[in-house]
């Protein structure tokens, strides 16, 4: 017996534009926690990322009738979430640095036993290092692995390329590998 | 396993926070009451003639009363700006700067794609500069110069669409009030940013322009009607 297909992030939005409360609540059931996580990371107050957490919902909820499956929803989400965040840290007055990517280097060496053994101290920083990584690094980090998404879509989502977001992403593991001792 | 794998894995591991069961319920609630109520939100990117009726409606009302009590008679017997073509720059110090008045609070609003979201914090009213064209086909120009918006009130008679006609191809008005209609918005539009860049007023750092005017053509297109919004035979240029 054949299992009925389950519906992607797009139908559910779709659905719930038209007017499916359901589907809107298994949409927030599937984004809720790595949205709310990718606002977190950004080193924000934590009664901060409630609230934009809360906006950020809002605006898709706003937008439910605009709402085209042109682009895949989390890319659309995304965008979305980020250009709040943006929007909230100019406001703040918060300057958003550019990575200097040349001044970063690519440093993947052998790992000796020392070195994992302060990893495996260290790595409890994990999080803390996530925050402290720069902005572009951070956001595409976070896209792919609380977002689960590919280096196309972060690249849609940051306005890039595919090959920038690569970049970014392998900085930053590399940043932080660095940070906690690991390299 | 290397390190690599070691801190993804890590990672997923320790990332695991939730939003509070509390904001959880207000966004499914406030989820349930979007489609309950009757007004139909308009979603991002979109121009929302709603939320901007109101604002607008006072901005425009404040801005008239604000030109006819103080400016009229600096007003009425020159102008600044000859749409017909013959162009005179006046100069940017002619703006009193004095005059600056901030009159009007307005919501936030959604605005396109990406540069979406922008609010629209204040609207600042300046008076228009001191007429230094030869020419008085414009009786006013009301230059809001706020965050992101201008706002130009010009004739509802205007020749503009007319001038460019006029000037290469030499007919007559009567036969060139018809092809005025002919043609286009964006043309037109082009024509009073021309005018407007010639008077130093930065556009561009406007996201929104509200010409309250009557524009001669009665249609537009969908790609046109992205910038233009007719309020009441008056335009809304974005």
């Amino acid at each position: 017996m054949d299992t009925p297909l389950k519906p992607t992030s797009e139908d559910l939005m779709l659905d719930y534009a038209q007017g499916n409360v359901a589907a809107f609540t298994q949409l927030y059931a599937l984004h809720k926690a790595p949205l709310f996580r990718f606002i977190l990371r950004q080193g924000i107050h934590r009664e901060k990322v409630d609230e934009l957490f809360q906006e950020i919902w809002l605006k898709v909820i706003k937008a439910r009738e605009s709402y085209q499956t042109t682009a895949r929803f989390q890319t659309w989400f995304y965008s979305i979430a980020r250009n709040h965040l943006i929007d909230d840290y100019r406001k703040q007055g918060h300057f958003i640095a550019t990575e200097l990517e040349e001044e970063l280097h690519e440093d993947i060496n052998s790992p000796d036993i020392e070195d994992v053994i302060d990893w495996a101290r260290k790595k409890e920083h994990l999080l803390a290092e996530v925050t402290a990584l720069p902005f572009e690094q951070r956001e595409a980090f976070l896209l792919k692995h609380e977002a689960g998404m590919n280096n196309e879509d972060i690249a849609l989502v940051t306005g890039t390329n595919k090959e920038t977001a690569k970049s970014r992403i392998r900085y930053a593991m590399n940043q932080l590998k660095k940070q906690l001792g690991g390299s | 396993m290397n390190h690599q794998d070691d801190l993804e894995l890590n990672y997923k591991a320790k990332s695991n926070e939730q939003p509070p069961p509390e904001v959880d319920r207000l966004i499914i609630q406030a989820a349930t009451d979007a489609l309950n109520s009757k007004s139909s939100n308009v979603g991002l990117g979109r121009f929302n003639f709603r939320s901007w009726q109101m604002p607008v409606s006072i901005a425009a009302a404040a801005l008239f009363t604000f030109s006819f009590i103080n400016t009229y008679d600096l007003w009425k017997s020159e102008a600044e700006l000859d749409l017909v073509g013959n162009v005179a720059s006046p100069q940017s110090a002619d703006f009193d700067k004095d005059q600056h008045l901030e009159i009007v609070s307005s919501p936030a609003i959604s605005a396109k794609e990406s540069k979406s979201d922008q609010r629209l914090n204040r609207l600042e009213v300046s008076k228009k500069p001191k007429a230094v064209s030869t020419s008085s086909s414009l009786d006013e120009t009301i230059v809001v110069t706020g965050s992101r918006i201008t706002v130009l009130s010009v004739p509802s008679r205007t020749r503009l669409p007319v001038t460019e006609a006029a000037i290469e191809e030499n007919e007559q008005a009567s036969q060139l009030i018809q092809k005025s209609r002919k043609l286009s918005v964006e043309k037109w539009f082009e024509k009073i940013e021309a005018n407007i860049a010639i008077n130093k007023i930065e556009i561009a750092k406007a996201d929104i322009v509200i010409l309250l005017q009557q524009h001669p053509l009665q249609s537009f297109s969908k790609q046109q009607h992205q910038r233009f919004v007719i309020i009441n035979k008056k335009i809304l240029v974005k």
